[in-house]
């Protein structure tokens, strides 16, 4: 369906249609690369998984088979290898790390993974007064299915990590016996620590990000994804009461319409989602092209200040996003400085519901946006406007081009070609762009013509999955949303960052 | 001891024990957190320090949080089991409170004393079944008119109100599109709202907003439901060229203005609007309205809530945590509450003090709260959300000048609905 | 001929012209936002937006008040958090991007790639999904309320790696006969990264301590989970946006827009001062894809 045409054909074109068939190609193509992706991207990934765990099985099988007493023994009492010959600190920290791992699985580890499959069966006691004596009988909270589901999988990720570390221990260890069998030196801890400097240097630096990564950002989006696969709602709150595993129930209620808890969720939706895309592409669209409107304005030979005009842009950069958007709200209040100046010069009698009506709000907020967005659109592109070379525009001038022929055959396309990807960054962004609506309009107003499950004719759908966990406590079904909205986003980006066809061909403009 | 041990391995095995020193070192004094709206806090603060005078041995130095009574609810759903240990609430979170644990039941004693000291729909206001939940202390959260005796009289129907507004160049205000205002015509009328609940959720909903409408004296209409009589008074109101619909902001902006004829609220603008009313400061309860459908005249009813103390069950002192919220809600309490802020007192012995008597906005409110009002139960996030939706709707057909009377009756079908489905 | 370049010049003169006022136009609305908070943070007059533009009485009390008020707003406590949260949050940060950002440029390993995309996607999750998890995993260190400026700084820089994007892009275009020469001199890949690339990283460096030091003035979301209602401990974000709350608003708002210059000011003098590599940054690192 989405063929590529002739490479003659290609060439055929003048530079802006080759820019919006790449372009066009590049959306159209977005199915078939999801598809791809599932069919090609995915069990490759998977297949390398899978070799690298056979690898792993296939030095350790050599180290039990080949290995002498000593690299045996530290397949239980890790380091042991090491320790007796004589690679001292190497081999301590592999036995300190093995006790703290059994002493946490102890304490605290396995106590949590035992509740994993049925997420807790304790129900809390309500503290209350004895009746008898009068007395205040504490309150005893039971198993909270969150917590238990929370560390759950923090446990897993330790284990994961310590049967790593496991395998490592007995790599090394066999690695020094066979030095010490071919005679050769081992290496002590200063080389150890030389080796972690430069040839194995990335594994210094990217120890403590990538911890972080783990715990800070991949835990919970794997906490995220199990609670997809709960009931947890209103009905199933912890501390006080328990949720459980309901399988694919949630992915059901939402492609058959049918959440409980919200009425009208299906014409919500619905509605929710063309704003959202109706959304990213204006606002994307309309940042970028004023952005490098007032850019070339700006660099126009012959402009004097440039550098005024650009400071004065620059600051809402400076400025914390949340305060000038605080401020936009007040400012475009019914009656806020805006109306007002209106109004006391005569100009409306009126106020103009800027934020309080659902189309004119969604203007306001795009025109909000661009008075966010544009500084940096226009920064960007400034330093791309002077790498333009000056012959391209001469001959245009020849030819007897104006100034708006002339962008549009030359800077536009220029741009487009050396921004795509910004611009489909821009565009993933903007689709997930919480703070400006949020603190705007929050989403409203509310959809008039019936309650929908709390969703306003601004929300994003963004900011309605905020809604749903907050108002309407939907937690296992806005996982559900967010797992999906995150496949899309992911997969768009995977493959335009992986660099597309339509992003590569594009090598031979000019 | 083991949860410490806990807690430092997790540490250790999360950030290689960067941290651990830190939360080590937890624990100092013993702390009790406050919870009060930022209006109330410099009295708040005064009446813990009296408190501690009093009771020297107490053991717990206070902190304090800006949490308003409306935002209770969702300061500690996050996490009951953090949070104050003694917090104000309104009665509508009563259940949600309830539910997610965050609420300990009264002792005997102080349901008792509560009972004899305060008014009875201020107490019940804190019962689920046979159990009271919270110390009254407020019994002013509803809605009813201010207004500038210099263009107003108290007697006045709602048009009326209106057009005076409208002659003298002056404005009134009131918030046609929040879900709290929304309904009072519909009550007004005679609607009622009652939820059936099952834990938190609800279970049944039943409401006769499609019955027939009833007048102040009593008959009912022979054509028109209450939720069209109150829906249509909402538009006119809403379309009436003196109205601005707003909320506190746009009180004091028309303030600012010199441009405030009347304003529908509450008593927490009290002390704004006296300053800028001065002499001609003046309240009373929402006046009755002439149906435009009918010609007959309809009341106009607010809610009515109450404000109350809870305490924490999730607070490990919870013996501690009932003598503070006990003294905070006492007579003497309250009665320096409304010295510091006004505020309407629940205790019926500080109700009847003159200086209480005397006070303009709370005399309004009592007006308000004796046979206009309905009392705000616990309601769920569904009846806000379909009446905020309808109050849109309003406003949409004022902007846009689209209203048709038959428009009305299909919203109101779908409002009826929205109001009552349940999950 | 003449006429003709002439009739140029007129014409050159009236674009000229017109862009100017454009770009006038542009400034006024671009500026007028702050020159309307830097009005109402002096204005003397109590409430919201009054029905006239300049205030009738000019003061500075909103400011005195600011720092000087402890009930119920402590902002000079909740400005020096917020200081610590970002100096802490500054340095770690910046160390944790350019570190990941370099080993992704420089250096060759097998997971390179897949981890390149793995952060890229994980850049696109709705990061209040994680808030629940994330709060209770400090819970769990004990490090909320009391100790919650520890825990947000951990949640701030936990995921700082995955803005190695503009840094790393940076990093790409230094020459690598740079490395090569110093590596054949017998340099460890350890002191190429300090003594060679570093020096001359300067731009993105600063580019990045400016970045990481603005982000947190601006944070509310999870600073507001974290506290538990605990007033004292708020950042300035959560603070400020307390003052906005429907309730507080009439009483608060000039107090905001005080509050609002005084942490703006500080991070936008600071940004003029290093705008030049902001801008060196931005441009460098972004635009290559």
């Amino acid at each position: 369906m989405t063929e590529r045409i002739s490479e003659l054909e290609y060439l055929k074109k003048t530079a802006l249609q080759k820019f919006a068939y790449n372009f066009t190609y590049f959306f159209k193509s977005i199915p078939q690369k999801f598809i791809g992706f599932f069919k090609a991207v995915l069990p490759a990934f998977f297949l390398r998984i899978w070799l690298v765990i056979k690898g792993a099985g296939v030095t350790v099988g050599t180290a039990a088979k080949n290995g002498d007493w000593k690299t045996r023994v530290s397949f239980g009492v890790m380091g042991f290898s090491q320790l007796a010959r004589g690679q001292i600190v190497r081999g301590a920290l592999f036995l300190l790390s093995e006790i703290a791992f059994i002493f946490y699985m102890v304490c605290f580890g396995w106590s949590q993974l035992a509740l994993f499959p049925s997420l807790g069966y304790q129900l809390p006691e309500r503290g209350h007064y004895d009746e008898a004596t009068g007395a205040w009988v504490p309150q005893v909270l039971g198993h909270n299915s969150q917590l238990i589901l929370l560390y759950s999988i923090l446990t897993m990720l330790v284990i994961v990590f310590f049967v790593f570390l496991w395998y490592e221990n007995v790599k090394s260890g066999y690695a020094a016996q066979e030095l010490q069998e071919a005679r050769r030196k081992l290496p002590t801890a200063s080389d150890d620590v030389k080796e972690l400097l430069d040839g194995q240097y990335h594994k210094t630096l990217l120890a403590l990000p990538l911890l972080g990564l783990l715990v800070f950002t991949i835990l919970p989006i794997i906490f995220m994804i199990f609670v997809a696969f709960t009931n947890y709602d209103v009905n199933h709150q912890p501390p006080m009461q328990l949720f459980d595993w309901v399988g694919f129930d949630n992915f059901a209620a939402l492609f058959s319409g049918k959440v409980s808890g919200a009425a009208n969720f299906g014409n919500a939706f619905g509605r929710i989602l063309l704003w959202t895309i109706i959304w990213a592409v204006v606002a994307t669209f309309s940042c970028y092209l004023v952005g490098i409107i007032v850019a070339i304005m700006i660099n126009k030979k012959g402009i004097r200040f440039k550098k005024l005009w650009r400071t004065i842009l620059i600051m809402t950069i400076a400025v914390p996003q949340f305060i000038s958007l605080l401020l936009m709200s007040q400012i475009f209040d019914n009656e806020g400085i805006i109306n007002i100046m209106l109004k006391n010069w005569g100009w409306i009698d009126k106020s103009i519901p800027f934020l309080s009506d659902g189309n004119i709000a969604k203007i306001t907020i795009i025109f909000v946006n661009m008075w966010v967005g544009v500084p940096f659109t226009m920064l960007m592109v400034t330093g791309i406007l002077m790498n333009i070379p000056e012959d391209l525009y001469e001959s245009a001038r020849i030819d007897g081009a104006g100034p708006v022929k002339t962008f549009f055959t030359i800077t536009l396309p220029y741009m487009l070609h050396v921004t795509t990807p910004y611009l489909i960054t821009q565009f993933i962004g903007n689709l997930n762009n919480f703070n400006v609506i949020y603190l705007l309009t929050g989403g409203g107003p509310l959809m008039s013509e019936g309650a929908s499950g709390g969703a306003g004719q601004t929300d994003l759908l963004i900011t309605w999955l905020y809604k749903l966990i907050m108002d309407q406590k939907l937690y296992g079904i806005a996982s559900v949303i967010s797992i999906i909205m995150f496949i899309i986003t992911a997969v768009i980006s995977l493959v335009l960052y992986n660099r597309s066809n339509a992003v590569k061909n594009e090598e031979d403009f000019m | 001891m083991k949860k410490r041990i806990i807690s430092l391995l997790a540490c250790g095995a999360l950030t290689a024990g960067t941290v651990m020193g830190l939360s080590a070192c937890g624990g100092g004094s013993k702390k009790m957190l406050v919870w009060g709206p930022s209006a109330q806090q410099e009295v708040l603060q005064q009446m813990c320090a009296q408190f501690l005078e009093e009771n020297p041995d107490f053991g717990y130095e206070f902190e304090f949080g800006v949490v308003g009574e409306g935002d209770a609810k969702s300061n500690l759903e996050k996490d009951p089991t953090t949070g104050a240990a003694v917090y104000a609430y309104a009665n509508d979170q009563l259940i949600d409170l309830y539910s997610m644990g965050a609420l300990a039941e009264l002792p005997q004693s102080a349901v008792e004393k509560i009972k004899a000291d305060n008014t009875a729909e201020s107490v019940e206001a804190g019962k689920i079944g046979d159990k009271y939940y919270g110390y009254p202390y407020q019994a002013d959260n509803g809605f009813f008119m201010y207004y500038d005796s210099s263009i107003i009289r108290e007697d006045m129907k709602l048009g009326e109100v209106l057009d005076a507004c409208q002659d003298a160049g002056k404005y009134m205000i009131y918030q046609v599109g929040t879900g709290w205002y929304v309904g009072s015509f519909m009550y007004g009328a005679g609607g009622t709202y009652e939820v059936e609940w099952n834990g938190a959720l609800a279970q049944k909903i039943n409401t006769n907003f499609d019955k027939k409408a009833i007048d102040i004296n009593g008959a009912a209409s022979d054509t028109y439901t209450i939720a069209e009589i109150g829906g249509q008074a909402l538009y006119d109101l809403a379309k009436h060229d003196a109205l601005v619909n707003g909320d506190d902001k746009v009180v004091s902006t028309y303030i600012g203005k010199d441009k405030l004829g009347a304003v529908i609220t509450g008593t927490w603008n009290a002390t704004m609007l006296r300053d800028y009313l001065g002499d001609h400061y003046a309240a009373t309860r929402l006046p009755d309205h002439v149906s435009s459908l009918d010609g007959r005249t309809y009341s106009w009813k607010s809610f009515a809530g109450y404000k109350l103390y809870g305490v924490n069950p999730n607070f490990g002192d919870v013996e501690k945590a009932q003598q503070l919220a006990a003294y905070l809600s006492s007579e003497a309490m309250q009665e320096k509450r409304f010295d510091a802020v006004e505020v309407g007192p629940s205790n019926k012995k500080v109700a009847a003090l003159d200086k209480v008597k005397n006070n303009i906005a709370l005399a309004a409110i009592n007006k308000q709260f004796d046979g206009y009002s309905v009392t705000q139960n616990p309601m769920p996030s569904s009846y806000w959300s379909s009446m905020e939706s309808f109050g849109t709707q309003v406003i949409e057909w004022v902007d846009k000048g689209s209203f048709t009377y038959e428009l009305l009756q299909k919203r109101l079908e779908t409002l009826i609905s929205d109001l009552t489905a349940v999950s | 001929m003449a006429k003709k370049l002439r009739s140029k010049k007129a014409a050159e003169r009236t674009t000229n012209a017109v862009i100017y006022i454009i770009l006038i136009v542009i400034s006024v609305i671009w500026l007028f936002p702050f020159f309307f908070l830097i009005l109402q943070s002096l204005r003397g007059e109590p409430g919201l937006t009054p029905g006239y533009f300049w205030p009738k009485k000019i003061t500075f009390d909103n400011y005195i008040k600011l720092f000087t008020d402890k009930t119920p707003f402590d902002f000079w406590r909740w400005y020096g958090t917020t200081l610590t949260i970002s100096v802490v949050v500054t340095i770690i940060q910046t160390t944790i991007t350019l570190v990941t950002s370099y080993a992704l440029s420089r250096l060759r390993f097998k997971m390179r790639k897949p981890l390149m995309n793995l952060m890229l996607v994980l850049g696109m999750f709705p990061g209040f999904m994680s808030m629940t998890a994330l709060y209770f995993l400090l819970k769990l260190m004990k490090l909320t309320q009391d100790f919650g400026i520890v825990g947000l700084i951990l949640v701030y820089v936990g995921s700082s790696c995955m803005g190695y994007y503009i840094s790393k892009g940076f990093f790409d275009t230094i020459p690598r006969s740079l490395d090569e020469a110093a590596r054949i001199d017998g340099a460890s890949r350890h002191v190429v990264f300090l003594k060679i690339i570093l020096p001359l990283a300067k731009p993105i460096i600063i580019y990045t301590i400016l970045t990481s030091f603005m982000a947190p003035w601006g944070e509310f979301m999870f600073a507001s989970l974290i506290f538990s209602g605990n007033t004292k401990y708020f950042n300035v974000a959560v603070g400020l946006r307390e003052m906005l709350q429907r309730e507080n608003a009439p009483k608060y708002f000039t107090r905001f827009c005080a509050g609002a210059v005084v942490i703006s000011l500080p991070i936008t003098i600071l940004f003029f001062l290093l705008q030049r590599y902001y801008v060196e940054g931005v441009t460098g690192g972004s635009v290559k894809g």
